[in-house]
């Protein structure tokens, strides 16, 4: 059985940066001078637009742009990549459903998300076989990540459910861990060797508002 | 008729004479129309940062390095250098702000005894001496002050980290800094 994990496929595009701006800062100086003033007025009018122009030369500026780009917010890896298990008498004894492996997720995430997952059939010879039979839980969450009590591998959202999480910015990303379990008392398997071949799909879904 | 003619022209030779020697004026005038001069590119790269955040960004301790900034000032005064975000744009990222970028000045070389300041600011909106990147003096004789830094982004964590909304991808967070030499004569 193959555990595949899907990410949402987005690339980043890189436009050139514009050239730097340099700005200056002066200061407007004095507005509405009249010719037709007296000698006492002008006198006046130079105490006051010194400081002005003093104050213009006292600061300059200069602009820079900053851009940053996020093309994916959301990251998901398979930490257990694949299950293969061999069905005996003590599998067909034992009380159903029985565990037949663990799975293991990582995401990094700069926003709020849900993790699901599915099993699909791809292929097998046993009648009765399909996804219904499999099931799953959520053991462990880290990480501003929580578990859901759903199990099941066939439905959809909000059944299909693993859990839900948040930002992980700094921290080596939300690990879920759980258990996948088989209940075979459907099954009938006319030809041998008996096969069922699945693959489970996890997938992280962005879930801001 | 002829001597009264000498002696009176005699007289005038001597008067010019007498009247330049005595008196010389040479007028200077210095004329400083800007006392600071700032540039801000620094060495080997564009002076605009441009990052594109990555999953190793995501797991890196936080804030996360996404640039250098460097500034040359040119001086015949003290002053202080200041830098702070003038205009901030993230449509799409719910609870990112300029708080988030933080700034630190690693080197200030001897020209003009210049030195950094340990404050980390660029909001918007906060003022001096919160986003002081360093002071310095006249450089006069000199390449001009060097300042040299880095810029940080912290995009937080949890609940009150950044929420990129993936429906816009890909998401571009925009700003200005403006880089200000300011007089500091008392």
């Amino acid at each position: 059985m193959s555990v595949t994990f899907r990410v949402p496929a987005a690339e980043a595009t890189s436009p050139p940066a514009p050239p730097l701006k340099r700005e200056g800062s002066p200061f407007p100086l004095g507005k509405g001078v009249g010719l037709g003033r007296s000698l006492a007025g002008i006198a006046m009018l130079l105490i006051a637009v010194l400081p002005w122009g003093g104050l213009a030369q006292t600061s300059q500026s200069v602009n820079v742009r900053v851009t940053l780009v996020i093309p994916q917010p959301l990251f998901l890896q398979a930490v257990i990549p694949s299950i293969t298990v061999e069905i005996t008498p003590r599998e067909i004894e034992g009380p159903q459903p029985f565990k037949i492996g663990d799975w293991h997720i990582n995401i990094d995430a700069l926003t709020p998300y849900r993790l699901n997952s599915s099993i699909v059939t791809v292929d097998t010879n046993i009648f009765d076989a399909g996804p219904e039979d499999f099931s799953t839980d959520c053991d462990f969450a880290d990480d501003f990540g929580v578990c859901t009590d759903k199990t099941s591998l066939s439905e959809p959202d909000p059944q299909n459910r693993r859990g839900f999480g948040e930002n992980t910015a700094g921290l080596d990303g939300a690990d879920f861990m759980g258990e996948i379990f088989l209940d075979i008392r459907s099954w009938d398997v006319s030809t041998l060797p008996g096969f069922y071949i699945g693959v489970i799909l996890f997938t992280t879904t962005d879930t801001t508002p | 008729m002829t001597k009264r003619v000498f002696v009176a022209l005699l007289v005038g030779a001597l008067g010019l004479s007498l009247s330049s020697g005595l008196v010389a004026q040479q007028n200077v005038t210095i004329e400083i129309g800007q006392s600071l001069y700032l540039d801000c590119i620094p060495p080997d790269q564009p002076g605009d940062i441009y990052y594109v955040i990555t999953q190793a960004d995501i797991e890196a301790p936080q804030p996360i390095d996404i640039g250098d900034w460097g500034c040359n000032v040119d001086a015949v005064t003290q002053y202080r250098l200041n830098s702070q975000f003038t205009s901030f744009s993230a449509p799409f990222v719910v609870n990112a702000d300029t708080s988030d970028f933080t700034a630190d000045c690693v080197t200030a070389d001897g020209d003009g005894s210049n030195s950094c300041a340990p404050n980390s600011s660029l909001t918007l909106g906060d003022v001096d001496p919160n986003t002081r990147r360093g002071t310095g003096y006249n450089t006069a004789g000199t390449d001009g002050a060097d300042f040299e830094g880095n810029i940080y982004v912290n995009m937080g964590v949890g609940p009150a980290g950044w929420d990129v909304q993936s429906l816009q991808l890909p998401v571009t967070v925009t700003g200005t800094i403006t880089y200000t030499v300011t007089d500091t004569t008392p």
